[in-house]
C-alpha cells in the first residue's frame, strides 16, 4: 500500500478560517445573489418569530378578553406569515443556487487551471482520477456550503437570540429554563461534532475508492471477462460498497442521536408547566403566553437542531475543501505564464550539457547535442535510456538541473513554456483526441488558424483522403462518442495538429510505434512531408524508422554514448550494435528464406 | 445517439412508466424486508408516541391552567416525558434502519450495475464513453441511495405520522378529520401537477452532470496534449460553457423544487381559517381554546409531515430520472452466455473454424466464410492488413462474440452450444494492453484462474521470463501494483500478463498483437517469455509486426474478412502479393523513400 492510496499528497494545513475566507472570495460577482438568498433567509426568520406571538395574541387577547375586532387581523397576519414563508422560499432557493453554482464554476476553473500549471508527472496514474473527482463530486460537496449550509447557521444563530428575548419579555422564569436547555443542545453538538466530522471523511473516502475500484473495472471488463473473473470482480465491488455502508450508516446515526436533542424540548416544557402552573392558576401568567412559550421552545431546539445537521455538511465541506485546496496550492514547479518570448525562425536546436532527475537517480547527465535548421536526428537507444524525459525538458514540462537547451541561440531556460511550444510540433505514441469534430481536433481551437489551414495541414499528414471519406467530412464528430478512427488515422490527424501552426520544430515521440505495418507505412508518408523543411527530433525503437536520419544520437543511462550515422555507429558502438541486432531478428523474419 | 433518443422519448411522457420504475426501484429493498419492517416498527412507535402530545397540552391548558386541577400536572407531565423519550428513541432505531436498508439496496443496485458492465458485449463499450458507464454508478446510483433513504425511509415515517394524525383529528372531531383527510392529497397533488417538470429538470442536471465527468476525464487525462500544444485556453473554454449549461440546469431545478413549498403557504392560510370557523363557538363557550390549540397543533403538526412527504416525492422523482438512465442501461441486451451448459473436453486443444461468418452490426459482415485448423500443440499466425478481422477472430476465440454463421470447434466439439464462462476456461489471452488491477503482482498472476496456490503464481512466472523482474522489486510477489501503486514498463505488465494467461494452464494461447507497443529489448525478453509459455499450447498469434510470424507452423492471411491463403512463410511470401507486400513494407518503411 502506498500512502497516497486515499488521496492527494498530505495537503499543506490550511485553517479553517482560511478555508471559510476563501470560500467567501469564490463567490465574488454573485454576491448580490448571495445578499438576496441572505435577505430570504433572514425573511424566514423573522416570520418563525413573529408566528407564536400572533397565537398568543389571538389566546389571550382575541379569546381570552373577548376582543372580536383584533380576530381577523391577527388571523390575516397568520396566513400573511404563510404567504412570506412560501416566496422566501422560493425565491430563497433560486438564489442561492445561481450564487452556489456560480461560485463553482469559478472553484471548477480553478481547478482545471491549476491542473495545466503543475508539473505534467504529477498528473499520472491515480492523480488523475482525483483531479476529476475535485472537478466533479468534490465541487459539488463544495456547493453545499453555499447552498444551504452557511445561511441556515447563519438564520438559526440570528433567531435563538431572537427567542430569548421573546421568552425573557414574556417571563424572566421562561428565560431561565430556555437558557438551561442551550448547554444540553451545545453538549450534543460538542459530542457529536468530532465523530460526525471523521464520519463525514470516512463517507467521502469510501466514495473516493469506490469511484477508483469503478473506474478501474469498467475499464478492465475486457480483461475480467477474458479471465472468466466476473465474480472476483463483483466482491471487490461489493467490499468497497460495504464500507461505504458502513461510512454512511455510521453518519446517520450520528446526525438521528444528535436531532435527540430535542428531547431538550420536551424537558423545558415539562419544566415550564411544573414551575409556571401555579402562576397560571393564580392569573399572574396568560395561558396564552404559556402556549406560546412552547412554540417558541420547540422552535429554539429547531436552530440547534438544524445547526447540528449543518454542522455535519460543514465538516464534510471543510475537508473536501481543504483536499481541493491542497491541490490548487500545489507548488507549480513549472511557471508557464511568465517569460521571455522566443522568436524562432530556423529551427536551430542545441542541447548543452543537460542533467535532469525525477527523484535522486539521474535520468540525464551531461547531455549534449545540436540539430541545425531542417536537420533530422533520431533520439535512440533502450528503454529507461532518457529519450522521453528529454522531450518532457525541450517542450518545457520540466526544468533541467543542469545545463540548458537553446533553440536558435536562445536560452529557453527564462523563456515562457508557451512561447517554446509554439516553435514545436509534437505527436506522441498516443495522441488524445478530444469530443468534437476532425476540424476542432486538427486546430483545437486556435483562432490564428483557418479553415484552408487545417485542410492544408490535413494534405501534408497524409489525412486528407479519409478524411474527406467521412460522412461528414471535417466536421466529423470523432471523439468518444462520435466515429472511431482506427490507430493510424488518429496518429495522422496528430501529425496535422502537430504541423497546423507551421513550427519550425517538429518532434515525433514514438508517433507509430504502436500501428501495425500498413497504417505505419501511411502514417511514414505524411510525416515525411510534414518534416520536409524542419527540424525534426524523432524518437523510435525501431530502428528501420530511423536509420534514415541524418544524425542517430544514442542514449544510455542517461548519457550521450555516441552520435552519427547508422552505418557509423553499427560499425564502432557495440550497444548500438547488440540494439540493432536484436531488431534484425525481425529482418531475418520477412525476407525470404 | 440513440440512448439520448430514449432519454427524449420518455421526457415527452414524463407520466408514464413512473410507477413501473418506482416499482423497479423498490425492489431492490425486498431483500432487506426485515430492516424495512424493523424500521416500518420503530416509525409506529415514534409516531404512537408523540400523537398523544397535543392532547395532554389540551389537558394541559384546558384542565390544569383553566380548570385549576393542580393534580392533574405531575401525571401529566410525566406521561409527556415518557412518550417523548419513547419517541426519540424510536426516530433513531428508524433512522439507522432505513439508511441501512436504503444504502444496502443502493449497493445491491451497483453490484447488479457491474454485472452488467461484466454481461455487456465488449461492442456496447465501443459506442459508449467509459465516463457516462462510471456515471452511471456514481451520480445515478447515488441519486437512487438518497431516494432510498428520502422517500423510502423519511417519507415512509412521514407517511405513517400523516395516517395516524389524520385518525387521531377524525376522533376529537370527525368534520376535522375529512378536513385532514383532503388536505393531504391535495398536498401531494400540488408537487404532482409540476411533475414533468421535476423529472425534466432532473434529467438535465443528471445528464449535464454526466458531461461534465467526460469532459473532466477527458482534459485531465488530455493534459499533456493540451499544454504541449498551448492549448490551455480552449480548454478552459470548454470547461466553461459546460459549466454554464450546467448552472442553468440547477438554477432552474432549484426554481421549480422551491415551488414544492407552496404547500406551506396554503397550510398557514387553512390554520388561520381553522381559528376563523372556531371563533364563534369559542367565543360561545361551545369549544375550549385547549381543544382548538390541540386541533391547531394537529394540524400544523400534519403540515410539517406533508413536507418532507412531498420532498420525499420530489426526490423520487429526481431518483426516476437517473433510474431510468439506470434501469435503460441494465436492460441493454447482455452478451449471450447461456449456452446449453455443455461442458468442453479440451486435451490437446486442437482449434477449427469452419465456415465462420460474424459481424458486430447486423448488416455489416466483418468475417465472412472464414475456414482454418489450427492442429493442437501448433502455433498458427493471423495476419492481414488493418480492418481484415483478426481482431475479430480473436474475439470469437473469446467469445466475445458469435459467429453468425458456422461453427468453431475446440477438439472436435462445437463451442457454440458451450457457455463463455466454458471457453474461456480454455482459452489464454495476451493483450496488446492489459489492465493490470490494484493488486500484488501474485493476485494479478493470480487472475487467471481462481484459487490458484502461490506455487502455480511463481511457476507461471517462471514460464513467462518474469521472475527476475519480479524478485528485484521490493516486495517481490507482494508488490502492490495497479492505477495508484508501482507502475510496471510496457514489457514488464506484458509479462505478468503472459503469466496471468499460463497461470490457469489453459490448452489455447491467444497472443493479440502481444508485443506490438513495445521497444526492441522489451520485445525480446517477452518474446524470450512467450517462447516457453506457448510450450504444449496450441496457441494463435495476431500480430501486424512479423517477428513472432516466422516462428509460426502456419499463416493464415486475412483479407476484407476472408481467408486469402494459409500456408507457411516462405511459401506464402512466394505466392501471396498481399503478404509479401505486407512483409517488404514493414521492412521498408517510408522513410527509406526518402532519398528516392
Amino acid at each position: 500500500m502506498t500512502a497516497s492510496a486515499t488521496g492527494v499528497a498530505a495537503p499543506p494545513a490550511i485553517s479553517d478560517r482560511e478555508i471559510a475566507s476563501r470560500l467567501w472570495g469564490y463567490l465574488r460577482g454573485w454576491r448580490l445573489d448571495y445578499a438576496g438568498a441572505a435577505a430570504m433567509t433572514a425573511g424566514n426568520s423573522a416570520v418563525l418569530l413573529t408566528r407564536p406571538w400572533l397565537l398568543h395574541v389571538l389566546i389571550d387577547d382575541v379569546f381570552g378578553k373577548q376582543d372580536r375586532g383584533l380576530l381577523i387581523p391577527t388571523l390575516l397576519g397568520i396566513a400573511g406569515c404563510g404567504v412570506a414563508l412560501g416566496l422566501a422560499a422560493v425565491f430563497g432557493h433560486w438564489f442561492h443556487t445561481r450564487a452556489a453554482e456560480g461560485a463553482m464554476s469559478r472553484m471548477r476553473q480553478e481547478v482545471l487551471q491549476q491542473a495545466q500549471r503543475i508539473p505534467i508527472g504529477d498528473l499520472r496514474g491515480r492523480r488523475t482520477g482525483d483531479v476529476v473527482s475535485h472537478l466533479t463530486a468534490d465541487a459539488a460537496v463544495i456547493s453545499t456550503v453555499y447552498l444551504h449550509a452557511v445561511s441556515v447557521v447563519c438564520a438559526n444563530a440570528l433567531r435563538l437570540p431572537g427567542y430569548l428575548v421573546i421568552m425573557f419579555v414574556i417571563d424572566w422564569r421562561l428565560g431561565l429554563i430556555t437558557v438551561a436547555t442551550l448547554p444540553i443542545h451545545a453538549l450534543m453538538a460538542t459530542r457529536v461534532r468530532g465523530r460526525t466530522q471523521a464520519a463525514g471523511r470516512g463517507v467521502q473516502n469510501a466514495m473516493g475508492r469506490l469511484s477508483a475500484v469503478m473506474t478501474e473495472l469498467v475499464g478492465g471488463a475486457r480483461d475480467v471477462k477474458a479471465f472468466n473473473r466476473q465474480r472476483w470482480a463483483g466482491e471487490r465491488l461489493d467490499a468497497e460498497t460495504r464500507t461505504l455502508w458502513r461510512a454512511r450508516v455510521r453518519v446517520a446515526l450520528l446526525g438521528s442521536l444528535g436531532r435527540t436533542a430535542h428531547l431538550a424540548y420536551w424537558a423545558a416544557l415539562i419544566a415550564i408547566w411544573a414551575f409556571l402552573a401555579d402562576a397560571v392558576v393564580a392569573g399572574t401568567v396568560a395561558v396564552g403566553f404559556l402556549v406560546a412559550s412552547g412554540q417558541y421552545l420547540l422552535q429554539v431546539g429547531g436552530p440547534v437542531r438544524n445547526v447540528l445537521n449543518e454542522f455535519v455538511q460543514i465538516q464534510v465541506v471543510l475537508g473536501t475543501s481543504r483536499r481541493v485546496f491542497g491541490f490548487l496550492d500545489t507548488p507549480r514547479e513549472v511557471d508557464e505564464s511568465t517569460g521571455r518570448s522566443l522568436s524562432v525562425t530556423r529551427g536551430e536546436l542545441q542541447i548543452r550539457d543537460v542533467g535532469f532527475s525525477y527523484g535522486e537517480d539521474d535520468v540525464l547527465n551531461q547531455v549534449s547535442f545540436a540539430a541545425s535548421p531542417g536537420e533530422r536526428v533520431a533520439l535512440v537507444g533502450p528503454s529507461g535510456a532518457g529519450k522521453s524525459t528529454l522531450i518532457s525538458l525541450l517542450l518545457k514540462f520540466y526544468e533541467p538541473r543542469s545545463g540548458r537547451i537553446e533553440i536558435d541561440g536562445q536560452d529557453t531556460r527564462d523563456a515562457s513554456a508557451a512561447s517554446v511550444r509554439q516553435s514545436i510540433g509534437v505527436v506522441f505514441q498516443d495522441a488524445t483526441l478530444f469530443d468534437g469534430s476532425v476540424l476542432e481536433n486538427i486546430s483545437l481551437g486556435r483562432e490564428t488558424v483557418s479553415e484552408a489551414d487545417v485542410r492544408r495541414a490535413a494534405v501534408l499528414a497524409n489525412a486528407d483522403d479519409f478524411i474527406t471519406a467521412l460522412e461528414h467530412g471535417y466536421d466529423t464528430n470523432i471523439g468518444e462518442r462520435g466515429v472511431r478512427l482506427s490507430g493510424g488515422q488518429v496518429q495522422r490527424i496528430a501529425i496535422a495538429r502537430a504541423i497546423v501552426g507551421d513550427p519550425r520544430i517538429l518532434v515525433l515521440d514514438e508517433a507509430t510505434s504502436s500501428l501495425d505495418a500498413e497504417s505505419e507505412w501511411l502514417v511514414q508518408q505524411g510525416l515525411e512531408r510534414a518534416s520536409a523543411g524542419r527540424t525534426t527530433l524523432v524518437i523510435a525503437h525501431r530502428l528501420a524508422t530511423v536509420r534514415q536520419a541524418d544524425r542517430i544520437v544514442f542514449l544510455d543511462g542517461g548519457r550521450v554514448r555516441d552520435a552519427g550515422r547508422h552505418d557509423e555507429l553499427y560499425a564502432r558502438n557495440d550497444h548500438y550494435r547488440r540494439l540493432c541486432d536484436l531488431q534484425l531478428l525481425r529482418g531475418e523474419a520477412s525476407s525470404p528464406a | 445517439m440513440v440512448r439520448n433518443a430514449n432519454i427524449r422519448s420518455l421526457m415527452s411522457q414524463p407520466n408514464e412508466n413512473i410507477p413501473r420504475t418506482v416499482r423497479r426501484m423498490a425492489s431492490y429493498l425486498r431483500p432487506h424486508w426485515k430492516a424495512q419492517l424493523g424500521a416500518v416498527v420503530a416509525s409506529l412507535v415514534t409516531v404512537g408516541a408523540e400523537l398523544p402530545a397535543p392532547l395532554l397540552l389540551k389537558a394541559l391548558v384546558d384542565d390544569v391552567a383553566i380548570g385549576g386541577d393542580l393534580s392533574l400536572l405531575p401525571p401529566l407531565l410525566i406521561a409527556i416525558g415518557a412518550l417523548a423519550i419513547a419517541g426519540a428513541v424510536g426516530g433513531v432505531a428508524a433512522n439507522y434502519l432505513f439508511t441501512s436498508a436504503g444504502e444496502q439496496a443502493a449497493n445491491v443496485l451497483r453490484r447488479a450495475l457491474m454485472d452488467q458492465v461484466l454481461r455487456l458485449p465488449l461492442a456496447y463499450f465501443r459506442g459508449h464513453r467509459t465516463g457516462d458507464t462510471v456515471t452511471h454508478f456514481t451520480a445515478d446510483s447515488a441519486a437512487i441511495a438518497e431516494a432510498y433513504e428520502n422517500a423510502y425511509g423519511n417519507g415512509l415515517a412521514a407517511a405513517i405520522s400523516v395516517l395516524g394524525i389524520v385518525i387521531v383529528v377524525a376522533i376529537i372531531d370527525w368534520r376535522f378529520g375529512v378536513l385532514a383527510a383532503v388536505l393531504v392529497p391535495l398536498y401531494m397533488l400540488l408537487p404532482r401537477l409540476r411533475q414533468g417538470h421535476h423529472v425534466r429538470a432532473a434529467q438535465s442536471v443528471q445528464s449535464a452532470t454526466g458531461e461534465l465527468g467526460g469532459l473532466a476525464t477527458e482534459l485531465i487525462a488530455g493534459m499533456r496534449d493540451i499544454r504541449a500544444f498551448n492549448r490551455q485556453a480552449w480548454s478552459l473554454e470548454r470547461l466553461r460553457r459546460l459549466l454554464l449549461a450546467l448552472r442553468d440546469a440547477r438554477v432552474y431545478q432549484g426554481f421549480i423544487v422551491g415551488w414544492t413549498w407552496v404547500t406551506t403557504t396554503i397550510f398557514w392560510i387553512v390554520y388561520a381559517g381553522i381559528f376563523l370557523v372556531l371563533a364563534e363557538p369559542i367565543f360561545g363557550g361551545e369549544v375550549t381554546i385547549g381543544f382548538a390549540l390541540a386541533l391547531a397543533g394537529y394540524l400544523s403538526w400534519l403540515n410539517r409531515e406533508v413536507t418532507p412527504l412531498t420532498m420525499a416525492y420530489v426526490d423520487l422523482l429526481h431518483a426516476v430520472g437517473a433510474a431510468r438512465r439506470l434501469f435503460g442501461f441494465l436492460d441493454t441486451p447482455a452478451e449471450d452466455d447461456a449456452g446449453d451448459g455443455t461442458s468442453l473436453a479440451v486435451t490437446r486443444g486442437d482449434i477449427e473454424f469452419r465456415g465462420v461468418s460474424a459481424a458486430y452490426l447486423a448488416d455489416t459482415p466483418v468475417l465472412r466464410d472464414v475456414s482454418f485448423h489450427v492442429p493442437g500443440g501448433s502455433t498458427t499466425a493471423i495476419v492481414g492488413p488493418s480492418g481484415a478481422g483478426k481482431s475479430t477472430v480473436v474475439n470469437l476465440l473469446l467469445r466475445f462474440l458469435q459467429p453468425s454463421a458456422g461453427e468453431i470447434r475446440l477438439d472436435g466439439q462445437n463451442t457454440g452450444s458451450a457457455s463463455a464462462t466454458e471457453v474461456r476456461r480454455h482459452v489464454g489471452v495476451v493483450f496488446q494492453d492489459p489492465v493490470l488491477f490494484h493488486g500484488s503482482i501474485a493476485d494479478n498472476i493470480g487472475f487467471g484462474r481462481e484459487g490458484i496456490g502461490q506455487r502455480e503464481v511463481a511457476r507461471a512466472a517462471d514460464i513467462a521470463a518474469a521472475t527476475d523482474f519480479v524478485k528485484a522489486t521490493r516486495d517481490g510477489f507482494d508488490t502492490q501494483v495497479g492505477e495508484r501503486a508501482l507502475r510496471l514498463s510496457g514489457g514488464q505488465a506484458q509479462r505478468i500478463a503472459i503469466a496471468r494467461a499460463i497461470a490457469g494452464d489453459p490448452r489455447v494461447l491467444v497472443l493479440d498483437e502481444a508485443t506490438s507497443a513495445l521497444d526492441a529489448e522489451s520485445e525480446h525478453l517477452v518474446l524470450q517469455g512467450l517462447e516457453r509459455a506457448r510450450e504444449g499450447r496450441t496457441t494463435i498469434v495476431v500480430a501486424h509486426r512479423l517477428s513472432t510470424v516466422h516462428q509460426a507452423d502456419q499463416v493464415v492471411v486475412l483479407d476484407e474478412g476472408r481467408v486469402l491463403d494459409v500456408g507457411r512463410h516462405g511459401e506464402l511470401y512466394e505466392r501471396c502479393d498481399l503478404y509479401r507486400d505486407l512483409c517488404d513494407r514493414q521492412m521498408q518503411p517510408a522513410t527509406e523513400g526518402r532519398d528516392a
